[in-house]
């Protein structure tokens, strides 16, 4: 990295998230990630188009094992497990993908409302708000919003909201503390910094150093939240889908495929539950490492914290 | 700044054997997985009584000199050394235990940061009980908190009805005395590794501490190694001086040669970096360049880069040894010290 | 000790009162009126009314608020529309055994997590430290319903007959029999959890082992046991513990899953059985009161972590006299 020592703080920024990519491929570990989520939105885009048979056709052959028709083996209605998989990866992705835009969008929003004025009664009560959101047990609450929300047919304009929209919705409900607090930490850490106050003398308004001046120096924390936050909000969606509370039936996602192959578990139906366990397990672990990965690359804090811990000590000597 | 009077100090030389040799310290660390040297070619003489600097950078190897010799690094850290002598027994030949025993019975070390030196759960009572407990073998328990509070009244503090506080009820001056206190505890105490012990404290509370070290010199005869890289604590406290460059050596004098004619580039940019020393009138000189990485392939001099009086190309070629400079106690790492060269030099020239 | 108990109840109320308005609103808003379903749907208009009446649905919003606020207080969360039995009690029947499941898996994470936290601090990054790490990522990626549903194919299909695998025995039947019941259960319940904690122990530990008070322990002549299990131990725990601490209350909601795939009747079978059949009192009931449970441990960890830490304890006695 060649960035001279005029060279002012958004530029820097800049340039790292440019040579981002290459830098997370030098290693080894965010390769393997890196290819990881490249899989994963190769099956969630061409994915049901690979399909070998329609999802759900029943067959005449029900719980069959794996074979060379039916590469996943078949369910108890002798539908193919790996087309339904296919069209249930894309599912489960989407949902988690809507989710934590969602949350990452809203959860910012007011963390940065409460960090703006921190101390103050508007803090305290967006804060607290997360807070009881946290409080509740997140795989009912989930159900408990879509129960609600879906007694009516919601729209925006002309859009109607579908079912797998308002699962992702209330997903993104459960995960807006996470990314409310984050943001709010950050917003603290950086209205702290010179150059903020440098703006707040010149007459700049505190909405002004929100939009220009915050939010792109507060962003690296929130991507690697994000990357989290997916893992999250991919495995919430297959918990409450398995309790069956999630996507409805005859849909698929990851949550439903396991739903249905609880009761024929002890029959011995391994293959109705290790694909899509596996698909799930290794969908958190990918965007776990990715998470981790991008957190040693781009947050500033957790860099900044570790070298001005040091520096402080070294300077405190006169 | 303190003025140089040479007279007014003892003069340890005269005391036969030294109390701490050292020679050939290497320490290398780990760092992602490559091994990087932070102390190379490393050696040091302590004479009862005598108090030695060592002096350098920030990241120049100071800190890690004492760890070394106190033993005090673990794995993936590696220590190797020709020879660790403290009062005739080469450490590196003890048992583990044995070793153990060594730190804080007769070498002991007080740290820059007093506040993090304590364990912040536990009373400084029951931190100092421990330390009678592992070296203090003549006590018997019910006597400890007697020895305790006459241990910190030596070091100026009235330890009564304290004793159940924790460290950080305690100011950082107040701090730096019980540790003093407490690495002062042993009976057998020859050697106190100081680093840097008054960095984090204010200057009068400085000049406090110093006294106090002062102090416990000439009433317990104790040699101590004290790391810095302010040079007017040096001129105060030290007999001698070690002036550290990238993990080595590059000049060992006497204190008054130190600041009266500097031998080596290094240490003479560092004195004219002084504000007010020696040159009044002039603009501060400042060190231009960085220290180079310790994992570098360098062949010639490691100082080659910064250097405002390189004599030539045996400057980036050849690696200088420490080189007695002519009429002086001085050794210093540079070729102009070293006759050979310089007379080389001259050939060349003339 | 006393001052900072009532100070930290104290900031508490504001969140409890925050968590009852958040769920009256859902009750509320929930679909399903209550009057009719307590009637029945042939019951005649008057009745309907005279319930209406009864439950004082037909007062404004806020008066139907406090005096539903006044029930809980007094311990009353409703009565479920189905059984039109008191919430409390299908909570008073439940809880104890997600309370024993809870509990094993509490007892799991810290007696597997913690260890090997430590054991992968002590042997920072040599083979242990890398296999321990690899294992607890590992660890927290699988749902713990996925390893409820591989506990189940091992143990009910591959080597049935070892484990109990399905259904609970109550405590009060057979004691060892119960808690065998309720072993693989706590077992799916912890992993993800146990991978969670060996991560943040090695971390804290590191942090620990890098502070200038342990090199003081060792310039001191400490014995490095002493050193790793005395010195740096109890301050590296003080993190892990408040992160146990916050991961009970996610113990009560996930098990949730895991009781379902189990087959044992706790309070998270409950709730997906009263929302099955949309019986929101209940639902709503055994919500609130996990929040509030989840809100007590967080106050209990806080409480616990100021007996440990000094400054805490005594900043807040010197700070106040």
């Amino acid at each position: 990295m060649t960035t001279t020592a005029t060279t002012e703080k958004f530029s820097v920024h800049r340039a790292d998230e440019v040579s981002l990519l290459r830098r997370l491929a030098a290693r080894k570990i965010s390769m393997v990630s890196l290819i990881g989520v490249g899989v994963y939105l190769a099956i969630a885009l061409v994915g049901p188009f690979l399909a070998p048979f329609d999802p759900a056709a029943l067959g005449d052959d029900p719980l069959a094992a794996p074979s060379g028709t039916h590469w996943m083996g078949t369910d108890s209605a002798g539908r193919d497990v790996f087309s339904r998989f296919l069209y249930g990866s894309r599912v489960s992705i989407l949902v988690g993908f809507l989710a934590v835009v969602f949350a990452l969008v809203l959860g910012s929003l007011l963390g940065m409302l409460a960090g703006m004025k921190s101390g103050k009664l508007r803090d305290s009560a967006i804060m607290r708000l997360m807070d009881v959101i946290l409080a509740f047990p997140l795989l009912v609450l989930v159900p408990v919003i879509t129960g609600i929300l879906g007694q009516r047919d919601l729209a925006v304009g002309p859009l109607v909201i579908g079912p797998v929209v308002l699962i992702a919705m209330a997903i993104g409900v459960v995960l807006v503390p996470v990314f409310a607090r984050i943001a709010r930490a950050s917003v603290l850490a950086e209205m702290r910094e010179d150059y903020v106050t440098a703006v707040r003398s010149f007459g700049g308004r505190s909405r002004d150093i929100l939009l220009r001046n915050l939010l792109p120096n507060i962003a690296a924390p929130l991507v690697v939240q994000a990357a989290f936050g997916l893992a999250m909000a991919v495995s919430v969606e297959a918990a409450v889908s398995f309790l069956g509370l999630g996507v409805q039936p005859p849909g698929a996602s990851w949550g439903t495929l396991l739903a249905d192959a609880r009761q024929y578990v002890t029959l011995g139906a391994w293959w109705l539950v290790v694909f899509p366990s596996i698909a799930v397990a290794v969908f958190v672990l990918v965007f776990n490492l990715l998470g981790d990965q991008l957190r040693d690359e781009l947050d500033p804090r957790a860099k900044t914290t570790t070298r001005k811990r040091k520096t402080s000590r070294e300077g405190a000597s006169k | 700044m303190t003025t140089l009077e040479a007279d007014d100090r003892p003069a340890p030389q005269d005391r036969g054997e030294e109390v701490l040799r050292v020679t050939g310290l290497r320490t290398t660390y780990e760092f992602r997985g490559v091994p990087v040297p932070a102390v190379q070619e490393f050696s040091l003489t302590v004479r009862p009584g005598e108090i030695v600097g060592l002096v350098g950078e920030s990241g120049s190897g100071k800190s890690t000199v004492l760890k070394s010799i106190l033993g005090m690094l673990r794995p993936p850290a590696e220590v190797e050394a020709d020879e660790i002598v403290l009062a005739g027994r080469d450490l590196r030949s003890l048992s583990a235990e044995e070793a153990r025993r060594v730190r804080g019975g007769e070498m002991s070390m007080i740290f820059q940061d007093p506040i993090n030196s304590f364990n912040p759960s536990w009373t400084i009572g029951s931190q100092f009980r421990r330390m009678l407990a592992l070296h203090r073998p003549d006590l018997r328990r019910s006597e400890y908190d007697d020895e305790i509070l006459r241990l910190l009244k030596e070091v100026g503090i009235d330890g009564r009805g304290k004793l159940g506080s924790y460290p950080f009820q305690f100011s950082q001056g107040q701090l730096q005395r019980i540790m003093i206190a407490v690495a002062c505890a042993s009976r057998d105490l020859k050697v106190l590794l100081a680093d840097e012990p008054t960095t984090s404290l204010d200057v009068t509370i400085e000049a406090q501490v110093l006294e106090l070290l002062r102090k416990l010199r000439a009433q317990r005869d104790l040699s101590m190694v004290l790391v810095t890289h302010d040079l007017s604590v040096v001129a105060e406290m030290c007999d001698r001086v070690v002036v550290m460059y990238a993990g080595r050596v590059v000049e060992v004098a006497d204190v008054y040669d130190l600041f009266e004619r500097p031998q080596h580039p290094y240490t003479q940019q560092l004195l004219k970096a002084i504000p007010g020393f020696p040159h009044d009138g002039e603009r501060l000189y400042a060190m231009r360049g960085a220290v180079p990485r310790l994992d570098a392939e360098i062949q010639g001099c490691w100082f080659a880069d910064r250097c405002d009086s390189k004599i030539g190309d045996i400057c980036d070629t050849t690696r200088p040894e420490l080189y007695q400079a002519p009429d002086l106690g001085t050794v210093a790492a540079c070729h102009r010290v070293d006759p050979a060269a310089a007379a080389a030099k001259e050939r060349s020239n003339s | 000790m006393l001052k900072m108990t009532a100070a930290r109840l104290g900031s508490a109320v504001p969140v409890l009162l925050l968590i009852s308005v958040v769920a009256f609103t859902l009750l509320r808003l929930a679909p399903g009126d209550p009057a009719l379903l307590s009637v029945g749907m042939e019951a005649p208009p008057e009745a309907l009314a005279k319930a209406r009446a009864d439950m004082r649905l037909d007062d404004p919003m806020w008066v139907q608020y406090f005096s539903w606020l006044a029930d809980m207080v007094r311990g009353d969360l409703g009565t479920s529309y189905s059984d039109k039995a008191p919430v409390t009690d299908a909570i008073g029947d439940r809880l104890p055994i997600t309370v024993q499941l809870a509990v094993m898996a509490l007892l799991f994470i810290g007696i597997v997590g913690i260890p090997l936290g430590v054991i992968s601090a002590l042997r920072a990054n040599k083979l242990t430290d890398q296999l321990i790490r690899i294992a607890s990522l590992g660890g927290i990626s699988v749902p713990n319903f996925v390893v409820a549903l591989f506990l189940v194919l091992i143990f009910g299909w591959w080597f049935p007959g070892i484990m109990p695998y399905q259904g609970f025995t109550p405590i009060g039947e057979d004691v060892v029999e119960s808690l065998r019941s309720t072993l693989l259960p706590a077992v799916a319940l912890a992993a993800p959890q146990v991978g969670l904690v060996a991560r943040l122990t090695r971390s804290s530990m590191l942090e620990v082992l890098s502070q200038d008070y342990v090199s003081a322990a060792r310039a001191m002549g400490v014995r490095e046991r002493v050193i790793i299990w005395k010195d740096t131990l109890r301050n590296a725990l003080l993190p892990v513990i408040t992160v146990l601490g916050v991961q009970t209350g996610f113990l009560l909601g996930g098990s949730v899953v895991v009781e379902t795939v189990f087959g044992i009747p706790g309070l998270g079978r409950l709730l997906v059985e009263s929302f099955a059949i949309r019986d929101y009192p209940v639902t709503i009931g055994v919500m609130m009161f996990i929040a509030v449970v989840f809100v007590f441990v967080n106050i209990v960890v806080d409480l616990l972590y100021g007996v440990i830490n000094p400054r805490i304890r005594v900043g807040y006695a010197s700070g106040k006299e």
